[in-house]
């Protein structure tokens, strides 16, 4: 088994004098969680479409698991799950019809399908509408049965377009609890989404695609690492002197000053020697007779690598 | 990982499990109940009409009518199955195709273990299966149990060939306009192609150079069934146009597949 779930190389897509994709290059390890984010338009449910076969390429390459993806032969994809943006199902069919259609469809599955249906709707938390028309389902249990169908072929990747964009908090946090399961029991999840929220909290890798191409890649680990060159001090107001004592020091860079409020200052302090300042900032601070509250580094959040990437290549 | 050497063990993957997705559709489809019913009230009526006011001799429940007018009874089915039959296939497979892919659910299935062949495969074996069923076994045998009841010197012969007409004129038909859904996405263009291309043929032969396309072309089906149903003497239009139409809706259905297979979903 290749160690890589999804590598794409070079990957255009063009539409008539429209670029869709432009040089896409990304590697998503096997066995993680990969949020695939990106503004509307940026070419992420194309990229998708030409992962799973329903669109060819202008030129570049795409593998799953090591297999070229134009070699996919049919029976293959039951190595792959897929639940689209917008799912939607024959409408006459109840829901365990649809799993009991799709779980038929994977002659290989080693679970008989009657019980793979029951072990999905019971993930999903779908069991109580299992026998209704899919016709009558809500957005958000469309999703879920979407989640429930691309689980039913017992695949190594599970590709989610959107998968929490029609739910409710409570649902897009069982959505959540969801994918961290599947990556217990090894379950490659590549997974698309606006929310960057629930990205920072299940992703292990992110790529940032903006107009045909991926502008960041990487692991959530480094990526959210990379500004530790900031801390965040919190100190009780009135904390007069403290900026130009801070900027004095000669491990420090810049401060920038937030507005006081319910009786305390904070500071966000740009530091050239991260180690350094750990010991050493809050030391200064107390030396200066000021109460301190807090001196962290200041942890990246994903909506600044973002929109950080993104304007950064506009620019 | 499954290679794909090893997955071309299936010609046509999940083709059983599609077409069985179909069938159950259709039996659960209130058009599909309402074409049989219209169909065999239709069929019903032409038998009780033909009983009650053709002139017939004899004596007893079992009448013996002229020729002329077992003819006209024979004729009558002929007409209803192949005329109205085929607008009623139009209408139930106009949209096989359409509907499924505007609402993204053709391209969901094919992200699974079947080859776009099956999909389509599928759907055309399946609506061919249906129409067959209910616009021409289930009423002709419904309104041939009903001539035999009422009728002497019914000819069966006669009327099993044009049952068979009638099947390879709903079986093309089916196929024709389920491959009509791969260049075009929506209802409108599907059906106006499916009707032109059915009904203007028609007029060709009124061409004399073009007179001997009524050897080949499918819309020619009902007629051909009509000749069977009523002429004891056959021609050789007879055998032509069921095996063009076969041919054609072969061919059809080939180049449609070959589009599906490049087409984006």
């Amino acid at each position: 088994m290749s160690d890589t779930a999804i590598r794409c190389e070079q990957l255009t897509k063009s539409y008539g004098a429209v670029r869709a994709l432009d040089g896409v290059d990304l590697s998503m390890p096997a066995g993680s969680i990969f949020g695939f984010l990106g503004p509307n338009g940026s070419g992420k449910t194309t990229t998708i479409k030409i992962l799973l076969g329903l669109a060819q390429p202008t030129s570049g390459r795409c593998s799953i698991s090591g297999v070229p993806v134009e070699q996919y032969h049919a029976e293959s994809r039951s190595e792959v799950g897929y639940l689209a943006q917008d799912p939607s199902y024959p409408r006459w069919m109840t829901g365990r019809e649809v799993l009991h259609f799709v779980g038929r469809l994977y002659p290989r599955a080693a679970t008989p399908v009657a019980d793979r249906a029951r072990e999905v709707l019971h993930l999903v938390d779908l069991e109580g509408a299992a026998d209704r028309a899919c016709g009558g389902y809500s957005a958000g249990m469309r999703q879920r049965l979407g989640i429930a169908q691309a689980l039913m072929g017992e695949p190594r990747l599970v590709v989610l377009d959107e998968p929490s964009s029609s739910l409710d908090p409570i649902g897009r946090r069982d959505v959540l609890e969801i994918l961290r399961t599947l990556r217990e029991r090894g379950i490659s999840v590549f997974y698309s989404t606006h929310i960057l929220d629930d990205v920072e909290r299940v992703a292990d890798y992110i790529a940032i695609m903006n107009a045909g191409r991926v502008v960041r890649e990487g692991s959530m680990r480094e990526l959210m690492s990379a500004d530790e060159g900031r801390f965040r001090v919190t100190v009780e107001a009135p904390a007069n002197g403290l900026v130009p004592l801070l900027e004095a020091l000669p491990f420090v860079s810049r401060v920038e000053a937030d507005a006081p409020a319910d009786g305390r200052v904070a500071l966000l302090v740009d530091v050239s020697d991260a180690v350094h300042a750990k010991r050493a900032l809050p030391r200064a601070i107390v030396d200066a007779d000021v109460v301190l509250i807090g001196c962290a580094p200041e942890r990246s959040r994903l909506e600044d690598i973002f929109m950080e990437s993104v304007a950064h290549d506009d620019a | 990982m499954t290679t794909p050497s090893r997955a071309r063990a299936s010609a046509l993957p999940g083709f059983s499990v599609l077409l069985d997705k179909e069938l159950l559709e259709a039996r659960r489809s209130k058009r599909m109940l309402l074409f049989l019913l219209a169909m065999t009230a239709c069929l019903v009526l032409v038998a009780t009409v033909g009983y009650l006011r053709i002139e017939h001799f004899g004596t007893g429940g079992r009448h013996r009518v002229s020729g002329d007018g077992m003819d006209t009874l024979l004729a009558s089915w002929t007409a209803l199955v192949g005329f109205l039959g085929s607008l009623m296939v139009i209408a139930s497979t106009v949209d096989a195709m359409s509907r499924e892919r505007s609402l993204g659910i053709s391209a969901w299935i094919v992200t699974k273990p079947v080859s776009r062949l099956s999909y389509l495969g599928a759907k055309a074996v399946a609506h061919s299966l249906i129409a067959i069923a209910m616009l021409v076994a289930l009423p002709t045998a419904i309104w041939l149990a009903m001539m035999l009841a009422l009728f002497q010197d019914v000819p069966l012969a006669r009327i099993g060939a044009a049952t068979l007409v009638l099947c390879v004129e709903m079986g093309f038909l089916s196929f024709f306009i389920v491959a009509l859904g791969v260049p075009f996405r929506s209802v409108p263009p599907i059906a106006m192609t499916g009707l032109g291309v059915w009904f203007l043929p028609n007029f060709v032969p009124v061409i004399a150079s073009l007179r001997w396309t009524y050897h080949l072309l499918p819309s020619y089906l009902p007629f051909v069934a009509l000749r069977f149903a009523v002429a004891d003497h056959t021609r050789a239009y007879q055998y032509t146009v069921p095996l063009a139409s076969i041919g054609i809706a072969a061919a059809l259905f080939a180049a449609a597949v070959v589009m599906f297979e490049r087409q984006e979903l």
